[in-house]
């Protein structure tokens, strides 16, 4: 027996937990079921997973005001999961209405939820597609529709490459998409690591390998590779809160909580 | 502490709880808003709890969803408003703050019930939109299939693993000739040839149980009618959710036009189009592949045969009657000698009336002269042809057991051998020989370069002069030709008439012998005077038929000056005495001129005796060879049955009241014998070997 709502259609599984609803959760959200719920309740137990997920979710902010001010007005947001707070078209938008946004994930309840937020929407859309297939991505009419190659894009990344395994070369797919930008272009990355807390973040594998998304927690070499011949923007390649905090005085113990590497790097 | 730096901390204590897509300052700015209201309220006389309530939904509006951002604001603001100034001259103020906390504590409460509403809400519509989605793209996409499942030129049939047919669109049943409805139920193998049916089965239940992902290939498929039906096949499994095998998906391409296209092409390729037999290159890619068997593993013959009187066939009653005939007898070689289209006894036609055939000799496979008898039988049979009864017989030419040679030295043996049969005319078939062969191709090579020798000079007229047996008085001067071969040195006539009539040169080279000749004649006419012995020339076969010859001849009379008797031409008799030939027309029209007739070649078969009755002829020539024949018989002491013919022959023809001359005699005994057996007339190097017009001038003279 499952504990699964009534009103829940069928076709769609809501019984294994999904990263994107764990996440939702963990940031206070409740687009999300009681198996998610048992996930996240579990990954607290071995990592500061609520914390996590609010550092990194605040780095994405960060990041997008700041290329936002650094001249970007399009941006395609790579696994970006179910909308809760924040999004990145609110937060470009309110900066500057003209931007332009397309959203990328590949299940189909997130992608249903975002269709939903962004109806009425002309800057903003969602493409349900597959990360590691750069060429489906930038390909799709949606996109080409949104986002002019011509002029610098901001690509982003955050928190999700984790879920990619080694086997689906994700520095291969990272090498594409940063092929393809044109000049200009921003790349911003976030992802799992295991430098700060290799014990908590072993078990944290083990808890996520029941769901549909194993996550791969990577060192800060193999995250930096990610860049390739882009050049990084001050300060690097560091925890989530030390990317330019809006408060320096507060990052405080944060950093040790975040196992979350972030950075931004542009093409020259 | 002033409101300033109460906000500040709080916004630090909230934001330390959770995320809030906010700017700091924008954040610092809602909470200041707050604070100053619950101030207001505190001292005022407005309720707190509902200035409470207000704050309450402002900070889950602003996103402070989490329990613990509620529990830190009332701990922070419980603790710290009591304590500023502008509430020192409150009146109650803990009392007021307490209900000021319950009223935010109550509207969070309620805003956040609201929004839970909310998210549920979203999270249903998500989901049923998330549902219609994949609906729509599974109809999409079901659309899709259909659409190439029912519209594609490509048959297509699931099966389940039984083999039954579950499903198969139009396309299959038009490649199968089938009504679409009657492939239901059908099973899969059904439509396969029994001789498959064994190893798709296999196939099938490998794709199964998964030993292969998929396989390919060219297939005959069965028909309806029964017909084969040529594709390409490609089969594959569809599995379930479980990876357990369901259902089995064939596809096939019609590819039976470009089959039989090709069949076809093949059959145009290497057969003949009239008789339907393989052609000349199907018999060499044959022989080809006989001869690369490995040796000794196939032992074979090869008959190449021509027939004898096609042409007379082809002139006499057209061309559609010869055709007529090559059929019936490539029915009748098919007949006799069962072939497929692969492997041996094979039956070809090479071209023209030209016909082949290889047969592998085996221990109980008929000898060459049982097959060569087989075939002329079979000829020999009439066949009506617009009423005509036309029966022909084959002239055939072996080669037995050919090892080492390639395929086209095979056909070039049998067909030089042929041309040995044909031209002794005494037999139906021959094997291949090599000396003669080596013969043979060194007049295929002089011929070859005959018509330029000619050109250049090389050939040459020389005379002999017929004598009487008796007294040896000059009665006639033969015109011979000589061909000064660089090479080779002086070729005789009889050597040069052999190559000749292999170059179609026969009658213009007859006609300037001629005119050469007569011009020579009459200057020795002028020397010897009156009694000078008349030009004599045998002509060839061809010049003796050619309709122009008495034209040829009066223009040769008149330019030379030499009158009509004084020439005496021979005609082949070979070239006479059949009904109503060129050669025999053109013979009554010279002796009305006047001029002399010899028959030539005269004696080898017994029908030349009832010529003269036929033509009353003067004189008759013997043919060289029955001369040598009897010569060297002679020199080896040996009794000749054709010596006693010919003295018969000679004495029935003189009886006749016609001249015999004997040519070719080269020894006193040979001359002595002819004379005994009365020839009149003789001739050869023993009485005066070929020489040029100067010399038999004065032979003549002296």
């Amino acid at each position: 027996m499952t504990d699964t709502p009534s009103w829940v259609p069928d076709g769609v599984n809501t019984e294994q937990p999904s990263a994107a609803r764990v996440y939702d959760y963990l940031l206070g959200g409740g687009h999300n079921f009681a198996g998610d719920r048992a996930l996240a309740d579990n990954l607290v137990k071995v990592v500061p997973a609520r914390d996590m997920a609010r550092l990194n979710r605040a780095f994405l902010r960060r990041a997008v005001v700041f290329l936002v001010e650094s001249g970007v007005k399009q941006f395609i947001d790579l696994g970006s999961g179910i909308p809760t707070v924040g999004n990145v078209h609110e937060i470009a938008q309110q900066a500057d209405p003209s931007c332009k946004v397309v959203y990328v994930d590949y299940e189909p309840v997130a992608v249903a939820h975002s269709e939903l937020i962004l109806e009425g929407n002309d800057n903003a859309t969602i493409i349900q597609a597959d990360m590691t297939q750069p060429d489906a991505v930038m390909n799709d009419p949606k996109t080409k529709r949104l986002i002019n190659f011509d002029e610098p894009v901001g690509l982003l990344m955050v928190g999700v490459v984790q879920f990619v395994p080694d086997e689906a070369d994700p520095w291969a797919v990272a090498d594409r998409y940063r092929e393809v930008l044109p000049d200009g272009s921003y790349f911003a990355l976030s992802a799992f690591t295991s430098d700060n807390a290799p014990e908590g973040m072993k078990k944290a594998v083990e808890v996520f390998a029941k769901s549909q998304d194993p996550i791969f927690p990577r060192t800060h070499e193999e995250i930096q590779r990610m860049f390739g011949d882009f050049e990084l923007v001050e300060p690097g390649l560091v925890y989530t809160p030390e990317w330019r905090p809006e408060r320096a005085d507060e990052v405080g113990d944060d950093a040790k909580k975040s196992n979350l590497y972030a950075g931004v790097a542009q093409k020259r | 502490m002033d409101r300033a730096d109460l906000v500040r901390r709080w916004a630090g204590t909230l934001s330390q709880i959770m995320y809030v897509p906010t700017a700091r300052d924008e954040i610092e700015r809602d909470l200041l808003e707050l604070l100053d209201l619950a101030v207001v309220s505190l001292v005022s006389d407005q309720s707190p709890g509902q200035a409470g309530e207000t704050i309450g939904e402002r900070l889950i509006k602003a996103h402070f969803t989490k329990p613990a951002a509620l529990r830190s604001s009332a701990e922070f603001l419980g603790g710290a408003l009591p304590a500023l100034p502008e509430l020192s001259a409150v009146e109650d103020v803990t009392g007021r703050v307490v209900a000021l906390i319950g009223g935010i504590a109550s509207g969070y409460t309620e805003s956040m019930r609201m929004r839970i509403f909310d998210q549920q809400e979203d999270v249903k519509q998500a989901l049923v939109r998330a549902k219609r989605n994949v609906e729509r793209d599974l109809k999409r996409s079901e659309a899709r299939f259909r659409e190439v499942f029912t519209s594609s030129a490509i048959g297509i049939a699931i099966s389940d693993l039984d083999g039954r047919l579950v499903q198969t669109n139009a396309a299959l049943a038009r490649i199968l000739a089938y009504r679409h409805r009657e492939l239901g139920g059908m099973s899969l193998l059904d439509l396969f040839d029994e001789s498959d049916i064994d190893s798709m089965r296999r196939a099938y239940g490998a794709l199964a149980n998964g030993e292969m992902p998929n396989f390919r290939g060219p297939r005959t498929l069965r028909r309806r009618d029964g017909e084969p039906s040529w594709v390409i096949l490609s089969a594959s499994m569809l599995r379930d959710a479980d990876d357990s095998p369901g259902l089995h998906v064939t596809m096939v391409e019609d590819v039976s036009d470009t089959h039989l296209l090709q069949i076809q092409l093949n059959q145009q390729a290497l057969h003949d189009s009239l008789t339907r037999l393989p052609n000349r290159h199907a018999l060499m890619s044959r022989l080809e592949r006989l001869l690369g068997a490995p040796a000794g593993s196939i032992d074979f013959t090869v008959f190449q045969m021509d027939l004898d009187a096609f042409t007379v066939v082809n002139d006499s009653l057209g061309h559609d009657a010869g055709d007529k005939l090559l059929r019936v007898v490539a029915d009748r070689l098919s007949q006799a000698f069962p072939h497929e289209d692969e492997g041996v006894p094979m039956v070809a036609r090479l071209g023209g009336d030209e016909f082949a055939i290889i047969m592998e000799n085996t221990p109980t496979s008929p000898d060459v002269q049982t097959v060569a008898a087989t075939i002329n039988d079979e000829l020999a049979e009439p066949t009506y042809i617009g009423g005509n009864g036309v029966a022909v017989s084959a002239s055939i030419g072996v080669v037995q057991r050919p090892v080492g040679i390639d395929a086209s030295e095979v056909l070039r043996r049998t067909d030089i051998t042929l041309r040995r049969v044909k031209a002794s005319g005494r037999r139906q078939w021959a094997l291949f020989d090599k000396h003669k062969d080596a013969e043979d191709r060194v007049n295929f090579r002089l011929a070859a370069t005959m018509p330029g020798a000619w050109e250049m000079g090389e050939l040459a007229v020389e005379y002999q002069p017929m004598v009487t047996a008796q007294t040896r008085v000059p009665i006639g001067v033969q015109a011979l030709l000589r061909w000064d071969h660089p090479e080779r040195g002086a070729i005789s006539h009889d050597s040069c008439v052999e190559v000749v009539a292999d170059t179609g040169l026969s009658i213009p080279i007859g006609r300037w012998m001629l005119g050469e000749a007569a011009g020579v004649a009459r200057s020795w006419q002028g020397k010897v005077g009156q009694a000078s012995p008349p030009l004599v020339m045998d002509l060839s076969k061809h010049l003796a038929s050619d309709p122009d010859l008495v034209k040829t001849l009066r223009g040769v009379l008149h330019e030379s000056g030499l009158s009509a008797p004084q020439v005496q031409l021979g005609l082949p008799v070979q070239s006479l005495c059949k009904e109503n030939t060129e050669a025999e027309e053109n013979l009554k029209t010279l002796r009305e001129l006047g001029v002399a007739t010899v028959l030539t070649e005269f004696g080898t078969t017994g029908g030349d005796l009832a010529c003269i009755e036929d033509l009353d002829v003067g004189a008759v020539k013997l043919a060289p060879r029955i001369v040598s024949r009897i010569a060297s018989r002679q020199e080896r002491g040996q009794s000749s049955f054709v010596a006693d013919a010919m003295v018969a022959l000679v004495k029935l023809v003189r009886a006749r009241g016609a001249s015999v001359i004997v040519p070719d005699i080269v020894t006193e005994a040979q001359l002595e014998w002819w004379r005994e057996a009365g020839a009149d007339i003789v001739q050869g190097p023993l009485l005066k070997a070929p020489t040029t017009p100067t010399e038999i001038a004065d032979f003549l003279t002296t």
